[in-house]
């Protein structure tokens, strides 16, 4: 769809200019798909970051450093993508939109809209980081990059890194929809990582499409701390997520029916941990 | 603003809108076989292939194509006939109103490029973003893959 609002499209020399520009009021665009949908409701200029060397994949400390413009089906074609935290990524982004979608889909670009995202719960499972320019280069949690509304403000966002979990550790994915190419109804990621007794020694359980872009439910996280990794712990667990997560009715579900789906994908992906890692 | 690219084999200039795209622009050249069927990347049917993977033309700034490659459906026939997934498609009855058909085709064409033994599952989870309300999907999932069959016989010799 061609739309209306776009003064001009610029092509920065290097991301300072890209930088420079999105703090004069530019949007910065990507694969773009997503500001074709929500264009400008008032005249602005548009920076393309594919002119800029921000896409491409490595190793990183032990993980995996992303840069912001690869695209969501690079990612899912990388065997260092593929490969870390038992796959979790990789098997959720086969189920982020279509392939048309991820071809032009960008990593930074989705992280940056903020919402409407399978990708984000789980990233926030594995404890990723964000790096980012707003004049000066920052690195931080993506859940604090998140908390503090970071992506709401004039920046760039340049990389993601992905820590590669510890030994004994194991993650899930978990997504209600009609079909994959939609969007979830609820999501759910999960992270747990083990201790020599076997114990879960500490716990990631993130709600995403609440219908906000995800939570991490700490409550739960701690009463998972500590405890074996038992059919009953699970169980629990489960119900405690369901009665804290921040549901809110939209057009896509109740908020009622969202918690009873958020009982069953955290049991879901708990119990399929626990397999994994029996 | 003025870009240089290549469609189907062809280079050309065009001056465009900083908002316009490359579906819109496609059109405009001539590419009618490039369909606007919802214009916000749902049906695929504006599919074509971008520097070698199928995209959704309607969601691409036509201004970030400067210097591209771009194939239309229209890139598929050769002097020597059809192309297999042409072929196939026509064949198996995975035609009917055709509208869907150039954006499904590039969508295989793309899936073939890089899987070239699909399984049916691996063709339905291609063929997520395009959608067909004249024949469903059996028939074109079908055709598209005794196309990947033809493809390799071919390949082998």
């Amino acid at each position: 769809m061609s739309i209306a609002n776009v003064s001009r499209f610029v092509r920065p020399p290097d991301l300072g200019a890209a930088v420079a520009a999105v703090r004069a009021g530019a949007i910065p665009v990507s694969g773009g798909t997503d500001v074709m949908l929500h264009p400008p409701a008032q005249a602005a200029d548009m920076v393309d970051l594919t002119v800029l060397p921000l896409a491409g994949i490595e190793s990183y400390r032990g993980g995996v450093r992303i840069g912001a413009t690869t695209t969501l089906t690079a990612m899912l074609g990388d065997p260092r993508v593929a490969a870390i935290a038992g796959g979790v990524v990789a098997t959720m982004l086969v189920e982020v939109g279509s392939p048309l979608l991820r071809n032009r889909a960008t990593i930074g670009g989705h992280l940056a809209r903020g919402r409407l995202s399978d990708v984000i719960p789980v990233l926030l499972a594995l404890d990723a980081t964000i790096t980012w320019n707003d004049g000066s280069a920052h690195t931080q949690s993506l859940a604090g990059f998140y908390r503090e509304g970071r992506h709401r403000t004039p920046l760039i966002i340049t990389s993601i890194t992905i820590p590669e979990p510890p030994a004994r550790s194991g993650s899930a994915f978990r997504k209600f929809s009609r079909t994959a190419f939609e969007l979830a109804i609820l999501n759910c990621a999960c992270r747990l990582d083990l201790d020599d007794r076997a114990a879960i020694a500490a716990a990631r359980v993130v709600v995403g499409e609440t219908p906000a872009v995800a939570a991490s439910m700490n409550d739960v996280e701690v009463h998972l701390a500590g405890r074996p990794l038992t059919p009953e712990v699970i169980v629990t667990a489960a119900q405690m997520a369901a009665a804290a997560v921040p549901a809110r009715s939209d057009e896509r579900a109740t908020a009622e029916y969202r918690r009873v789906l958020t009982e069953v994908l955290v049991r879901r992906c708990l119990t399929e941990i626990a397999e994994r890692l029996a | 603003m003025k870009i240089a690219l290549t469609v189907d084999g062809v280079r050309r200039e065009a001056e465009i809108d900083p908002g316009e795209c490359v579906m819109d622009l496609l059109r405009r050249l001539g590419s009618t076989s490039v369909k606007n069927g919802c214009d916000r990347g749902d049906c695929g049917s504006c599919a074509v292939l971008l520097d070698g993977r199928a995209v959704n033309a309607c969601l691409v700034f036509a201004a970030q194509v400067d210097g591209s490659e771009i194939r239309t459906v229209a890139s598929l026939e050769s002097p020597a006939g059809l192309h297999p997934l042409q072929f196939t498609a026509l064949d198996a009855g995975a035609v009917q109103c055709g509208f869907c058909t150039p954006g499904m085709l590039m969508t295989a064409l793309d899936l073939l490029a890089n899987q070239p033994d699909p399984t049916e599952a691996e063709v339905r989870r291609a063929l997520a973003g395009s959608y067909c309300r004249c024949t469903g999907y059996t028939k074109p999932v079908a055709a598209i893959l005794t196309a990947a069959t033809l493809l390799r016989e071919a390949r082998h010799g």
